[in-house]
């Protein structure tokens, strides 16, 4: 946020070699596994066509041929919550994977070049840290013009201020460490020490970070999507689903809640998934989430 | 402290200029056609290059950038929505008063439930509040806020009808005579005790389904910092003169416990501010994140990017308050 964030940086503890798979890493796991096979193979779950109208069997309750019920033109929630998973899922994974790419690119060069690089870099991060980051992406989105591709390139751009800040940070203290110290004496180039030397150690905690992230992009995405800025109809799209389900609350209750529970198992797996990779449930014992990730003036 | 203060006020202008060169871009350089974009889905060819000469788009960017920060700095000038017909500078005057008395509302809820919850929880490991703590992580971290206000609704309005599925008020009753804009303020203000009812139940649903999304970090925060303040050995000192444990708590203990909070709150704002939106467009509260819905059906150009300017001014400023705030109560944070 100021001059003095970046200054104020908290060490951030770098480790080598993963944790052993203990039941937040297994839960998490199991529920991903389910959701990206779903992504890809919609058709295991439900045969059931997601466009076909009925309007005569609109707003069934759920049985055990509409598992999740029906909605306002009869077309079955499970089927359509099963097949937007491929729309939530990919559009949250991409968002994490370019913000991930760009950041950590950024947070390499800050943190290894140090001096004004390091400086300009930092400052142009903090000012995305200081703007109301899901404002500016609704805007962003709109300008792009609505829809998936946009909605991604939007979230992403205010997403990799983050990762760029964590590899920063993590650079700063791999740097000085005595294996890197001896490649620089032994005339390895700069691209060559950062790939063999600094990155293996960085990218746990990123992908750890990335897992975690994952989820709460699947909420920004399914939120841009429910406001209309996102995925358009007839898209499956879980976020749209829910934007359907909010013109009919009076008329099937379970039209909002299933496809928002779906969206929580999800979001949950890949926090569950995160928390396991990064060596503890950090969740699970309550200690504050925010406060290592965020820094602030002091 | 002052060249600190001025330095956390370069910064605010700084950001402030970014955002107008980000609604600039979004609005005159981005958009494949951006007339077309502003003139609204059913504008005509012609309507469209009227208001392409009218946006100065011929020009070069630099001076079509000088002429919208003119308009802004002299004239507040946001544009036309489409919708209303009406300047978007006024429709935010109308409907702001509204989005500001849900923010408030729901702001005040939080902090006096995380500081409660929190130091309960601090108090009493395991507990009540721990439960709390728990179920409110979960549903902070992973349902998303528009889906707890949707949940609200199904349950207590189309389920048990004990309360109203939206609004500021029934569509029947007269507001209160506008005073500070906000009902609840201006009902009691004017002695309209039954307004007021009228208005705190309009209010149940989103200042629960925002306070709900937020209330786990903030009462985590509450707990963990009231935990460390009571190991110090100050707090042993004021035992040892006697005092009772509810006045160290609240004289001692909690003015310091409440710093990390403070400095937390910028960060909490940016997701209250997200989610007005979406619970205004639930709720149907007529406020700024309803006009942006409007406006993002619409396509509405003006609103939007009028809109994204405005909060994130008001975000930005608001940051920079605490800023101020922050080193105020806290002696021992460096300014220099």
């Amino acid at each position: 946020m100021s001059t003095v964030a970046i200054d104020a940086l908290e060490p951030i503890e770098v480790r080598s070699g993963w944790p052993r798979p203990n039941a937040s890493t297994i839960a998490g796991g199991l529920i991903v596994a389910l959701f990206v096979v779903m992504a890809i193979a919609p058709g295991l779950f439900s045969s059931q066509s997601i466009t076909a109208l009925n309007v005569s069997d609109h707003f069934a309750p759920p049985s055990w041929h509409h598992l999740f019920g029906t909605d306002e033109v009869g077309r079955d929630i499970f089927s359509r919550v099963v097949h937007g998973t491929r729309y939530s899922l990919t559009m949250a994974l991409s968002v994490v994977v370019i913000a991930c790419v760009i950041g950590t690119v950024l947070g390499l060069i800050a943190g290894y070049a140090g001096g004004w690089v390091d400086q300009l870099v930092m400052r142009f991060t903090d000012i995305f840290f200081s703007l109301p980051a899901f404002i500016v992406a609704m805007a962003l989105a709109v300008a792009l013009g609505r829809g998936i591709v946009s909605l991604v390139v939007a979230l992403s751009i205010i997403w990799w201020p983050t990762y760029a800040r964590l590899v920063r940070g993590m650079v700063l203290s791999i740097k000085e460490r005595p294996h890197v110290r001896s490649a620089r004496a032994l005339g390895a180039s700069r691209s060559r020490i950062l790939r063999r030397h600094v990155l293996p150690f960085v990218q746990q905690a990123l992908l750890v970070r990335a897992t975690q992230d994952v989820g709460y992009a699947i909420v920004a995405v399914s939120s841009l999507s429910f406001i209309g800025v996102g995925a358009q109809p007839p898209t499956p799209e879980w976020g749209l689903i829910l934007a359907g389900a909010r013109l009919n609350v009076t008329s099937s209750w379970s039209y909002v809640v299933f496809p928002g529970l779906v969206i929580m198992l999800a979001t949950t797996g890949f926090a569950l998934l995160g928390d396991g990779l990064g060596g503890g449930s950090r969740r699970l014992r309550g200690a504050p989430k925010t406060v290592a990730t965020v820094q602030k003036a002091g | 402290m002052l060249a600190y203060v001025l330095r956390r006020l370069l910064w605010m202008i700084l950001v402030v200029w970014v955002i107008t060169v980000i609604t600039f871009l979004l609005s005159h350089v981005i958009p494949a056609n951006p007339a077309a974009a502003a003139a609204g889905v059913g504008a005509t060819p012609a309507q469209i290059h009227a208001l392409a000469v009218k946006m100065g788009l011929q020009h070069p960017l630099l001076t079509q950038y000088a002429d919208y920060m003119k308009g802004l700095l002299f004239h507040f000038d946001l544009g036309t929505s489409i919708s209303t017909g009406d300047p978007v500078r006024s429709d935010i005057a109308t409907y702001l008063p509204a989005t500001l008395e849900l923010i408030v509302v729901s702001f005040v809820v939080y902090l006096i439930l995380a500081v409660l919850l929190g130091t309960l929880a601090a108090r009493k490991p395991g507990g009540v509040a721990d439960g709390v703590i728990r179920v409110s992580s979960i549903l902070s971290s992973a349902a998303p806020v528009y889906w707890i206000a949707l949940l609200l609704q199904l349950v207590f309005f189309a389920k048990l009808n004990w309360l109203p599925s939206g609004g500021r008020l029934g569509i029947f009753d007269t507001p209160p005579p506008k005073t500070t804009g906000f009902y609840t303020i201006d009902s009691l203000v004017h002695g309209q005790f039954a307004t007021f009812l009228n208005a705190v139940d309009h209010l149940v649903i989103p200042v629960t389904a925002i306070v709900l999304s937020m209330l786990g970090v903030g009462v985590r925060l509450i707990r963990a910092s009231v935990m460390e303040e009571l190991d110090q050995a100050y707090v042993r000192t004021a035992e040892a003169k006697g005092l009772r444990a509810n006045s160290i708590l609240v004289r001692h203990v909690l003015r310091n416990a409440l710093n990390p909070f403070v400095s937390m709150s910028g960060i909490q704002l940016g997701y209250l501010f997200a989610w007005i939106i979406l619970v205004e467009t639930i709720v149907q509260w007529p406020g700024i994140g309803l006009y942006a819905y409007q406006s993002f059906q619409s396509l509405d150009y003006d609103p939007i990017m009028g809109i994204t300017l405005v909060v994130s001014v008001i975000f930005v400023v608001l940051n920079f308050l605490i800023d101020l705030l922050y080193p105020l109560l806290d002696p021992r944070v460096k300014t220099g």
